[in-house]
């Protein structure tokens, strides 16, 4: 029998009393509603982990981070690191590495390269305007792009990792928020296990050896590109990144 | 409260990671598996009210009708609609919300824009129309549970609220649908008995000024 079938003929069930049906079924209610206010804990507390240890990591000590806060619901965390150095005018920065968790109700997470705008240092994303970028900035990404495809990330996380081993993606959408993604990687739960072995696996092995795993990837990310980020703010604030 | 005792029951502090592991794993099944018990039941009420009416003896000269998409049961007299199914006010049992559910029971406008659109307090009336409508509050504010006439959605005239909680459910498991229903079966019984000739003189009212401007 399924578990739904069973549950219901348990709380239903005809010959128990009619007191202890009621008391089974308000713990089920308390239950089905604990359980919502519970797992959003857990992915809070996942993330908190994760922006604690980045926040303390040695790698990212020279650099700034803007959170913007964890939602119940379906809004985004975006969580912005970037050095001083790569900030426009007004504070904000051109580009910046990207932590966001894009359906925070399972908690799949994107972690990539990101511009604060679809427009600047350049705009769109690489692929659609690929001839009307300058030849300096053309030649910067491809080398970004093949430095990062070729970094081997995988062999570095560990064969231990229940995610799904899979390759960097590149900007190539034309939807305009995903114009300000350069390169992107996304971790969904359900590639490797259901949703309810995500939390198993918290309870398991503990937030701190989950988090250790995108803390990882987003330290090999860094080390591959974080040059060619800095040669990209370098040209547009000589004046070199706009379109032609 | 219970949220603390489930939270303990999981995650507490003396249970190795294996029970914490086996008691999230029940915890999470009963959590899924309640959600779609939760969600047939809710149908289950709207059907069950709905046929409960139907053929209910007091409502033998109405309409009665189901909207499964909006959970929704209205019941009118056919003199009430300007063209046909489409009745100026209806008497109407709505269950709403997403994860905590309720049900309204009320009167209610059938379209949002007729016989205008706002809700009715605010709205400049002709007088024979703001005279029908003061006794169709009277009629109303006489039953002291729809003391409050809703601000918030300007379809409905006058709604009380009845929430689908733990004691609800509790209620379900031991007496059963019927007698549960029965409840708001003879709400909606009691709302017709006090408020259906005062209803008759504002549709009149309405429809007598049909033409004018408001």
């Amino acid at each position: 029998m399924d578990k739904v079938k069973w549950l219901r003929k348990f709380l239903f069930d005809k010959s128990v009393s009619a007191e202890q049906r009621k008391e089974r079924v308000r713990l089920a209610y308390f239950t089905w509603e604990a359980m919502d206010e519970l797992t959003f804990k857990m992915r809070k507390k996942t993330i908190n982990h994760l922006i604690g240890k980045i926040k303390n990591s040695k790698e990212f000590s020279d650099y700034k981070i803007i959170d913007k806060g964890l939602t119940k619901g379906i809004s985004n965390r975006p969580l912005c690191i970037f050095k001083e150095e790569w900030c426009y005018e007004d504070g904000n920065p051109l580009i910046y590495y990207a932590l966001e968790t894009l359906y925070p109700k399972i908690l799949s997470l994107l972690i990539g390269i990101k511009k604060y705008s679809s427009e600047l240092p350049f705009e769109g994303n690489w692929r659609t305007h690929f001839c009307s970028l300058p030849i300096e900035v053309i030649s910067t990404l491809c080398k970004l792009y093949n430095t990062l495809l070729s970094s081997n990330t995988w062999c570095e996380v560990g064969e231990t990792s229940w995610w799904w081993k899979s390759e960097w993606e590149v900007a190539g959408f034309g939807l305009s928020d995903w114009d300000q993604w350069i390169a992107w990687q996304l971790f969904h739960p359900r590639y490797r296990m259901n949703f309810k072995a995500f939390y198993l696996e918290i309870i398991d092995k503990g937030y701190d050896l989950v988090v250790d795993y995108y803390l990882t990837v987003l330290k090999c990310l860094k080390k591959a590109t974080e040059p060619f980020i800095d040669q990209l703010i370098k040209i547009y604030k000589q004046g070199g990144t706009r379109n032609v | 409260m219970y949220e603390a005792i489930i939270e303990e029951f999981i995650f507490g502090e003396r249970l190795s990671d294996k029970e914490k592991e086996a008691r999230f794993d029940i915890a999470w099944d009963i959590w899924k598996s309640f959600d779609i018990i939760k969600s047939d039941l809710e149908a289950e009420i709207i059907s069950s009210i709905y046929k409960a009416a139907k053929e209910s003896n007091e409502f033998i000269d109405y309409v009665v009708l189901q909207d499964v998409e909006q959970k929704t049961i209205w019941i009118y007299k056919p003199e009430w609609a300007i063209e046909v199914k489409i009745p100026i006010l209806s008497y109407a049992i709505t269950l709403t919300g997403i994860k905590h559910c309720s049900i309204l029971i009320g009167l209610r406008k059938y379209r949002e824009e007729l016989p205008f659109t706002g809700s009715l307090k605010e709205k400049k009336l002709p007088q024979d129309i703001k005279t029908s409508m003061d006794e169709l509050f009277d009629s109303l504010f006489r039953k002291k549970q729809y003391s409050y006439i809703t601000q918030l959605q300007h379809d409905w005239i006058a709604v009380n609220e009845f929430f689908l909680d733990d004691l609800f459910y509790g209620n379900l498991a031991e007496k059963g649908i019927e007698e549960v229903l029965e409840q708001w079966i003879s709400e909606i019984v009691d709302l017709k008995r006090a408020t259906e000739r005062a209803v008759d003189k504002f549709i009149m009212a309405c429809i007598d000024n049909t033409n004018c401007s408001w």
